[in-house]
């Protein structure tokens, strides 16, 4: 048995405080000056913690203080330390002119979400968390996939906060599957006469897209120029 | 100095939840450079970077201070 352990009865091990807030750091922010604003805060509140030492008022403090200037750095750095070059989510990447743009469509969005709350109530609230699950999906699905958004298509369609439909990009790919599911779905929920021809049409579009994959796969050589950009 | 002295020594012109942020501005336009702190033996925590201003720093200190001080003699006047 070690020392320590006859001493304190606990572990050797001693837990360090801030290792989730560094975890949540590396995977909040890529650069290496913004991981660091992060690093440096947290370093100050595992040091203050430490020179705490057995005092627990004083360690919660620290802990507080820390916590409060680490979430003031993880709302600010987005801001204040952008990205430079490349192309980023909306509120990492470089330029004020942008991030206001951005914070402005949240507070428009949050002001919508607040004027149909009588209307809709709690279906809003449903659809806020599907609509965000739907969003961190197709987030990892192009995180897994990173070949399919190619530099031109991030040059041509940069990632920009958008409420107009028709400024979203849809392509072959897992966002033009959420696009169709979703549209459909929502049609169908509204429209409930047009659900027998909804499945009509399913069917004859699998009869259709069966038969036209395997010929496309059998024919390589012919280009899809309409799937395939 | 590390980012909590330089907020300690601000008496409260400085945030420690702003000033890590300001240090990396100036650290790009070349105002500071950092470097880490020796590891210390049994230390449990990361460690902290020691800022030090580079001579554009100063020397862009001392042209603020001067403009500073030439629109607070204008405004009083």
């Amino acid at each position: 048995m070690k020392p320590d352990t006859r001493r304190s009865g606990t572990p050797s091990t001693t837990r360090v405080p801030g290792r989730l807030l560094l975890a949540l750091a590396a995977r909040l922010f890529e650069h290496p000056a913004q991981l660091e604003a992060a690093r440096a805060v947290v370093a100050d509140l595992q040091h203050e913690v430490e020179e705490a030492g057995g005092n627990r008022l004083l360690r919660m403090r620290a802990l507080i203080k820390g916590c409060l200037a680490y979430w003031h750095v993880v709302a600010l750095v987005p801001l204040a330390l952008p990205v430079p070059g490349a192309p980023a989510p909306m509120l990492a990447s470089g330029g004020t002119r942008q991030n206001v743009f951005s914070y402005a469509l949240i507070g428009l969005w949050v002001a919508l979400w607040l004027a149909l709350w009588p209307a809709f109530g709690w279906f809003s609230l449903v659809a806020l968390g599907v609509g965000f699950s739907v969003a961190v999906a197709l987030r990892r699905w192009y995180d897994w996939h990173p070949g399919f958004e190619s530099a031109d298509n991030a040059i041509r369609y940069p990632q920009r906060p958008e409420i107009n439909l028709s400024r979203i990009r849809v392509g072959g790919d897992i966002g033009g599957i959420f696009f169709v599911v979703g549209s459909v779905v929502t049609v169908l929920i509204g429209l409930a006469p047009v659900r027998p021809f909804a499945l009509a049409a399913l069917a004859c579009g699998f009869a259709t897209s069966v038969p036209l994959f395997l010929w496309r796969s059998s024919h390589p050589t012919k280009p899809t120029s309409i799937l395939v950009r | 100095m590390f980012g909590l002295q330089l907020v300690g020594a601000s008496e409260g012109a400085l945030k420690r939840g702003t000033v890590y942020v300001t240090l990396g501005r100036m650290e790009a336009k070349g105002y500071v450079t950092s470097e880490q702190e020796a590891p210390v033996e049994g230390a449990i925590g990361l460690p902290r970077r020691i800022y030090e201003p580079t001579a554009l720093g100063k020397r862009a200190l001392r042209a603020w201070s001067h403009v500073a001080r030439e629109l607070a003699w204008e405004g009083s006047s």
